[in-house]
């Protein structure tokens, strides 16, 4: 069992900057998940850790070792692939077996691991088949049984669950995070799911551009979300943002947004004041965040209906205010039509204040 | 083809052809055993020779092109390609020069080299096609699990390329046994069937037994027929490999 350490790792090919200048800490027996959209270099970096990239720049460890210059075969990392890369001419039983013979243990051992790995994978009777004769989901299951069997420091998964059907995804996650906790071994998991890193994982590392936006545990990354990309990339549907800005002429402190404006404590706008240029600041909220009426009230700020989407067991409303569309997520129960006027509560101790010209969180 | 050679030679020469053989005879046969026996063994063995040598210089020069990175690998492939483009003659003249010093002419080995030689590009492309629509993930794995990048090949790469070294070997095998032209300026005693066949059709040979003649060519197209009838499919897998995801 092992951490992981990246120090200033980056990777370019070429003059295009794969991954820029990444430090991470991987606890031993955590499952950390490299979360992000496609091309911000979570793959890429997980490929250096297994050693299938050379980095430019940085050291990686596993453990107390640097294994920039140690071949893959030799860091004890075990790779599930996004397309699980079995070998097409070994029945499962060699498939799994393959890093055992290559390590030449005795028989009686790889026997021995690979009907353990098996066992505990439920693919006892599949032993025989070839990958050809297997569903996506028991393709699966062997890629990881091959993980297994090596008992390495990390394993390293690289989009698993992307090649699955919904319902086979959301039964694979469980399962895949009860075998780790069971196995208690070190995981980083690559994934553009949102719903799959936040599930999953003990931490989650948001990636964007080669760099890491910001590291935390699920809980973290949503309610304080560092910066506008986090807040708009983590959570389904995402967070709204709107441009504002601090209302300096009222006696009151609150933002003006132009069609209405949102009251908010002396102490807000004073870091609002403090951080930035107060009259370039995106307001962020999330969709559960507000309360939507077909009754005015005091404070509440009133917009037309754009669309509604029931989902079952949330209704998605999505309103006009002005030039801006906000997702509301409502009661299940809750209907209108299009055009219909609604009323709009933000809550108050919920939102975000980011800066518009560095993206950052300012509140 | 087949039908003349089941004639007499009168009939084979008559001013009123016919399609039905009368009287209908296999004497055409024994006469190509005894006098082309010996041209289908060394065509035979100069065509397995190249085909095989082609597979083993070429299998590991396919991969790399295929999988790595390496200095003048552009360059090199050009190459390749250029040499394809070249007609075999311009090379015919310098390459009896060549052999006759190193004592080649009339050998089985002098062809094989120059069949070899002529192949390697053609091969090279082909198994690179082949190679590349092999996922790279199966290399990765492979090297994760515990190879070296030869073990990797050696037990997870070559096993699942064999259909296209056999069309690799196919095409050589078949470039060999139809080549005329080398055939030509690098033997004297020891003729491939296309060579003796060309002497007997232009009167080389002071009698012509065109029963004879006929049977030959029906036996010396019967391989490569029968090759590509049983094998279309990996011939057109062969071809196409690589052609839809690079």
């Amino acid at each position: 069992m092992a951490d992981v350490r990246l120090e200033g790792v980056s990777k370019y090919y070429g003059k295009v900057k794969a991954v820029d200048n990444i430090d991470l800490f991987v606890r031993d027996k955590e499952f950390l998940s490299l979360l992000g959209p496609s091309g911000c270099g979570k793959t890429t970096t997980l490929r250096c850790v297994a050693g299938l990239e050379e980095v430019t720049e940085g050291r990686i460890f596993i453990g107390e070792r640097c294994v920039n210059d140690i071949a893959p075969r030799e860091r004890n990392v075990a790779m599930v692939f996004q397309d699980y890369a079995l070998y097409p001419h070994m029945n499962v039983y060699n498939n799994i077996a393959f890093p055992l013979k290559v390590r030449k243990l005795a028989k009686t051992e790889i026997e021995k691991r690979v009907y353990e790995a098996a066992e505990l994978l439920e693919i006892r009777e599949l032993l025989a088949r070839k990958p050809k004769e297997l569903s996506g989901g028991q393709r699966q299951r062997v890629a990881l049984g091959r993980a297994i069997v090596r008992e390495p420091s990390v394993f390293l998964l690289d989009e698993p669950l992307s090649n699955l059907d919904a319902k086979l995804r959301i039964y694979m996650r469980k399962e895949l995070k009860r075998l780790q906790k069971t196995l208690g071994t070190t995981l980083i998991y690559v994934t553009h799911d949102q719903v799959e890193a936040m599930t999953m994982s003990d931490r989650i590392a948001i990636m964007n551009e080669g760099r890491i936006q910001q590291e935390g545990s699920a809980i973290e990354v949503y309610k304080k979300p560092a910066n506008m990309f986090v807040g708009g990339f983590v959570g389904s549907p995402p967070m709204n943002f709107i441009d504002c800005s601090l209302d300096e002429k009222s006696r009151r402190a609150c933002l003006d947004f132009g069609e209405f404006k949102f009251d908010i404590n002396d102490e807000v706008a004073d870091i609002i004041r403090e951080a930035s240029s107060a009259n370039k600041i995106v307001f962020g909220i999330r969709p559960e965040d507000i309360q939507i009426s077909k009754t005015a009230a005091p404070s509440f700020v009133k917009a037309s209906i754009y669309v509604i989407e029931p989902i079952g067991s949330e209704v998605q409303v999505t309103v006009r205010i002005g030039g801006n569309l906000i997702s509301v997520a409502a009661d299940p129960l809750f209907s209108g039509e299009i055009g219909e006027e609604v009323f709009l509560n933000f809550c108050e101790a919920r939102f975000h204040i980011f800066s518009k010209k560095t993206g950052e969180a300012i509140v | 083809m087949f039908v003349t050679s089941l004639k007499t030679g009168g009939d084979a020469i008559s001013k009123d052809p016919s399609w039905i053989p009368d009287p209908l005879t296999f004497d055409a046969y024994p006469w190509v055993a005894q006098n082309l026996a010996g041209s289908f063994e060394f065509t035979f063995v100069v065509s397995v020779g190249s085909s095989f040598l082609t597979v083993f210089l070429t299998i590991f020069g396919g991969y790399a092109m295929a999988r790595l990175n390496f200095p003048g690998k552009k360059a090199l492939s050009i190459a390749y390609l250029a040499g394809m483009m070249f007609p075999p003659i311009l090379i015919g003249v310098p390459v009896y020069v060549l052999f006759a010093r190193l004592q080649l002419i009339d050998t089985f080995f002098g062809l094989i080299l120059v069949y070899t030689s002529t192949s390697i590009p053609f091969s090279i492309w082909l198994l690179r096609g082949f190679f590349k629509s092999i996922p790279p993930s199966l290399d990765e794995a492979a090297l994760v699990d515990g190879c070296n990048r030869i073990d990797a090949f050696f037990r997870v790469i070559l096993p699942l390329s064999l259909p296209g070294l056999v069309v690799s070997a196919l095409f050589s095998f078949l470039m060999a046994w139809n080549d005329t032209l080398f055939a030509l300026i690098l033997t004297n005693e020891n003729m491939t069937v296309s060579v003796k066949m060309l002497f007997w059709i232009t009167g080389w040979y002071r009698s012509t037994f065109w029963p004879g003649i006929m049977a030959g060519g029906f036996l010396a197209i019967l391989p490569p027929v029968v090759i590509f009838v049983v094998l279309q499919r990996r011939f057109i897998q062969g071809m196409t490999a690589g052609a839809v995801k690079g």
